[in-house]
């Protein structure tokens, strides 16, 4: 009595295994990402889609085993060529080298033994690690169609179309194809003609010189040739291009929901922003870029430097800049609402705006950094101030908690040391925290 | 025999009507001619990655979870994508019915040779081998090892994942440690075991207040020193941590009594690996002629047998870098044939060394052969030098002193006897955990654990230090390991347990 059973759609049961070998090794991947977000900028991170490798050695499962190494040891072996009896075989002089004698007994029921075998993790899988547990808090709560913006897509080819849309490749393959179809048979008949008017012609020659009469081959061979003629002509008559032929290209508009995101960096790089400070900063952001990307499909960043005035930098700029002078915080305020209209509509982008400094703004200036962010606020969804400085809570800091009691979605935070960060970005992350605003 | 019979296929895809008709017919050639006793058969087909699943679970069709499953399956599933390593075409359960997978992958000519190969070879040697049929219940491992997933399951809710897995990570390092090597254990069942884990708890309780009842108390008597427990050194340590570790929770002992119980299952496994491999070749290999014979399968199938056939009894020498070790596959078969072969023409060499040298019943001997040894005795009963010859084999000798190598033996008239019976020491060494037992409990002090390694190899002393640590969580006291040469302590409280 046998049963066969189709079992290929039930999918595979390693997640469990999965799971725990991860929380295993978690320590060992939060290391690594660290170590990676020293060494990167910013964007690396998840172009790296190149795994993390955890040394087998930290998963190592002991257990009473033999060390064969340095004891007397008999073993038997397949394969004997020229040995006899009592014949003596140098030792290889590299101890190591075991694997051809001894080894073999006491390492083969253990199979991978203590070597650094690597296991591999994906890099959205120690991502997830990192962000386990996180969500975006008080995310603004957004209307469906808010999310959906129509937009033209391919969508194929069709036969009729717009001559601005006509697609020149398919076009010509097409046409390509219809002419070696219809010209094929009539080229093989053509080869079939030529081929029978050269043999009728040899036999002409043949009867000539034998003097015999050759009046019907002749005119058999005249109507051969006007048959050629034709088929010549009929070939000759097959279009180059054919309306048939012609492809164009298709859009169609769909629906699509807005996976964009976009992240306006702003860091303050007055004097007072010393290389711990913007360390500090950077750790910030790039967690926080990493953490954004897990969310949408593709995610932007403006860097946005200022001291007494503000401008759009690069990454490098962004981290490498010390200027001068004074602080002030509205113009950077007032720049990135200005690209925001330029180049990112809310309507149809996710916007966050994380904003670092040392917190010494210009007294006066503060006034209309209030201005500013009420003005903004409502076109984000999340906005995070980091204040990075040695002392004491600042007028701006206090300004910003004072304004996150009406806008949930701005959340302040305050970090002195590296370490600081991550469990910060832990807190302002859990959904806990989330919880006591809403 | 009936040249009009159909080709069971023609092309090579396989479909589930193609496999019935294989089985049915594979299953005919197997009780008619080779007379072959099997448990119902379960044939599933799965996918690569499914495979991979089996593997990272040593087989079995269900486990708890735990994070080295996850580690092995990290590791086949990286060598298997660079291509560093071939999946087996099947995998075969020790169970009622038995269960054998088969890949997708598979052509028809495969698919064959597995079902031939699994389905009814190692099915066979399964419901037959005295070896299994005493140490393994094929009749309650499905709902054992369900039992063992779910009960694990409860306690990773109650105790989280990682109290669970440090248990099971140390019952693991036991894993080998604790198997009754020289008594046959009970037969598994669900229901009983869900009623005897109630009954244990309370005896438990009661069992260790008795060995433990001297301590705490401040009689000082020091009457009883020559009480020695326990009595006779004991060699399965899971199961003595199990049921004398002073304050080991019941659920951590029930953990123990599942990786355990597991443990002993596989066991046999380990124990007749040549054999149960090469009594599976030799029926393939008899199945695949008879429907080629008989006109049920074509030359060109016959053909792409013989490519994977070779292929799996290949034994490369042992200077090739392709060489690891002896091939089960390749001794086994060579055995089985050889048996049958010294049935049927037997040499005057082999009058002289098998007494049952040219009784036409080959069948009867190569059952007796399957049924009653175990790889060790295998080979010491049956190792012929035809096949030593075949197999070019020697003996080496290493004296750590010397400068060179010795061979003690090769395959001529004066060396036979002597391989055959080195490669059984060998054989029986290789499956075997270094010998550790507990030979005493130290109940009126400080409550240590004395073990003592029993066997002359020397142990890996890393290794061993790890290995203690893990029993020191379990056993919450000072654990002594006699290595021979060097005592090594583990002190409780390094590691999670207070």
């Amino acid at each position: 009595m046998s049963m066969i059973i189709d079992r290929r759609n039930l999918g595979t049961r390693s997640s469990a295994n999965q799971d725990r070998l991860q929380r295993r090794v978690r320590g060992r991947v939060k290391a690594a990402v660290e170590k990676l977000a020293r060494r990167r900028s910013l964007g690396d991170m998840l172009d790296a889609e190149q795994p993390i490798a955890i040394p087998t050695k930290d998963l190592h499962e002991p257990s009473f085993r033999r060390d064969m190494r340095d004891t007397a040891w008999e073993q038997v072996l397949p394969g004997n060529k020229q040995f006899r009896q009592g014949d003596l075989i140098p030792k290889p002089l590299d101890g190591d080298d075991g694997d051809g004698g001894g080894e073999g007994t006491a390492g083969a029921s253990g199979g991978l033994g203590d070597d650094e075998i690597a296991i591999v993790l994906s890099a959205d899988e120690f991502l997830a690690v990192l962000f386990d547990g996180l969500e975006l808090p008080n995310l603004r709560q957004t209307r469906t169609e808010d999310i959906q913006i129509e937009q033209w897509r391919r969508a194929g080819f069709v036969k009729e179309g717009s001559p601005s849309r006509m697609h020149i490749g398919r076009t010509m393959r097409t046409a390509r194809a219809r002419r070696m179809a219809l010209r094929a048979r009539k080229k093989h008949e053509h080869e079939e003609l030529t081929r029978r008017a050269e043999t009728l012609e040899e036999e002409i020659r043949v009867r000539q010189d034998h003097g015999e009469d050759t009046s019907i081959e002749r005119f058999r061979l005249a109507e051969i040739r006007d048959e050629i003629k034709a088929l010549e002509r009929k070939i000759k008559a097959i279009p180059f291009i054919d309306e048939s032929d012609l492809r164009f290209a298709h859009i169609d508009q769909m629906p699509r929901p807005v996976t964009s995101a976009v992240i306006f960096c702003v860091m303050d790089v007055s004097g007072s922003m010393g290389d711990i400070e913007k360390d500090l900063a950077k750790r910030f952001f790039l967690l926080l870029y990493l953490f954004i990307h897990r969310q949408y499909r593709a995610v932007e960043i403006v860097f946005i430097k200022h001291h007494g005035e503000a401008s759009e930098c690069t990454e490098q700029e962004f981290f490498g800049a010390k200027e001068g002078g004074g602080t002030l915080v509205s113009p950077a305020l007032a720049l990135v609402e200005e690209i925001m209209a330029q180049r990112f509509p809310p309507e149809h982008w996710n916007i966050y705006v994380a904003q670092a400094s040392d917190g010494d703004n210009a007294q006066d200036d503060n006034r209309l950094v209030q201005e500013r962010a009420l003005s903004l606020l409502p076109q984000l969804r999340n906005m995070f101030y980091l204040e990075v400085n040695q002392d004491q809570e600042t007028a701006l800091f206090r300004l910003y908690r004072q304004m996150s009691e009406d806008f949930p979605e701005l959340l302040t935070a305050r970090a002195r040391h590296t370490e600081d960060i991550y469990p910060l970005f832990r807190s302002l992350f859990s959904p806990r925290q989330g919880a006591v605003h809403g | 025999m009936a040249d009009s019979a159909p080709l069971l296929f023609t092309d090579n895809e396989w479909t589930f009507e193609r496999i019935a008709t294989a089985t049915e017919r594979i299953g005919e050639i197997a009780a008619r001619e080779l007379a072959l006793d099997t448990y119902p058969n379960q044939i599933e087909v799965i996918t690569a990655e499914q495979m991979l699943d089996a593997y990272a679970s040593t087989g079995l069709p269900m486990y708890y979870p735990h994070w080295s499953f996850g580690k092995q399956r990290a590791i086949e599933t990286g060598q298997y994508r660079r291509g560093e390593m071939g999946l087996a075409y099947e995998l075969v359960i020790n169970s009622n019915p038995c269960i054998s997978y088969l890949m997708e992958e598979n052509t028809m000519v495969m698919q064959t040779l597995v079902i031939a190969h699994a389905a009814f070879g190692h099915n066979a040697f399964f419901k037959n081998n005295m070896f299994f049929r005493q140490w393994t219940d094929a009749e309650g491992i499905l709902d054992y090892l369900e039992f063992a997933k779910t009960y694990i399951a409860h306690c990773e809710e109650l105790y989280g994942i990682d109290a669970v897995s440090g248990v099971i990570d140390a019952a693991h390092a036991l894993n080998r440690n604790g198997v009754d090597r020289a008594r046959r254990p009970q037969k598994l069942s669900t229901r009983d075991e869900q009623r005897r884990r109630r009954e244990r708890a309370a005896f438990i309780e009661q069992h260790l207040s008795e060995i433990w009842r001297t301590v705490p108390g401040g009689v000082e008597s020091v009457a009883a020193p020559e009480e020695r427990f326990p009595k006779d050194p004991q060699e399965n340590l899971i199961y003595f941590i199990e049921k004398n570790a002073p304050h080991l929770e019941t659920w951590k002992r029930e953990i123990l009594r599942i990786v355990r119980k597991i443990a002993q299952y596989l066991y046999p496994q380990g124990q007749t690996k040549i054999m149960n491999e090469g009594f599976a070749c030799f029926v393939h290999y008899h199945v695949m002629h008879s429907l080629h014979a008989m006109g049920l399968i074509g030359d060109g199938a016959l053909l792409e047998f013989y490519a994977s056939h070779t292929a799996v009894i290949f034994q490369p020498d042992y200077d090739s870098r392709r060489y690891a070790g002896i091939n089960p596959y390749a001794l086994g078969f060579a055995i089985f044939q050889d048996i049958k072969r010294v049935c049927l023409n037997p040499t005057d060499e082999d009058r002289q060394w098998f007494a049952f040298a040219g009784d036409p019943d080959w069948l009867k001997h190569i059952h007796f052969a399957m049924r009653e040894f175990r790889d060790e005795s295998f080979v010491l009963q049956y190792l012929s030098p035809k096949v030593m010859r075949d197999l070019h084999l020697f003996a080496l000798e290493n004296d750590p002193g010397a400068d060179a190598f010795r061979v003690t033996a090769v395959h001529d008239d004066q060396g036979y006897q002597y391989l055959r019976s080195a490669l059984a020491r060998q054989i029986a060494e290789s499956a075997r955990a270094p010998d550790i037992e507990v030979v005493a409990v130290n109940r009126w002090g400080d409550r240590h654990l004395h073990l003592q390694k029993m066997d002359a190899y020397p142990l890996d002393q890393g290794e061993a230090r790890k290995t203690l640590d893990h029993i020191a969580r379990l056993w919450g006291y000072d654990v002594h390991l006699d290595a021979g040469d060097v005592v090594m302590i583990a002190h409780a409280g390094k590691g999670s347990e207070p």
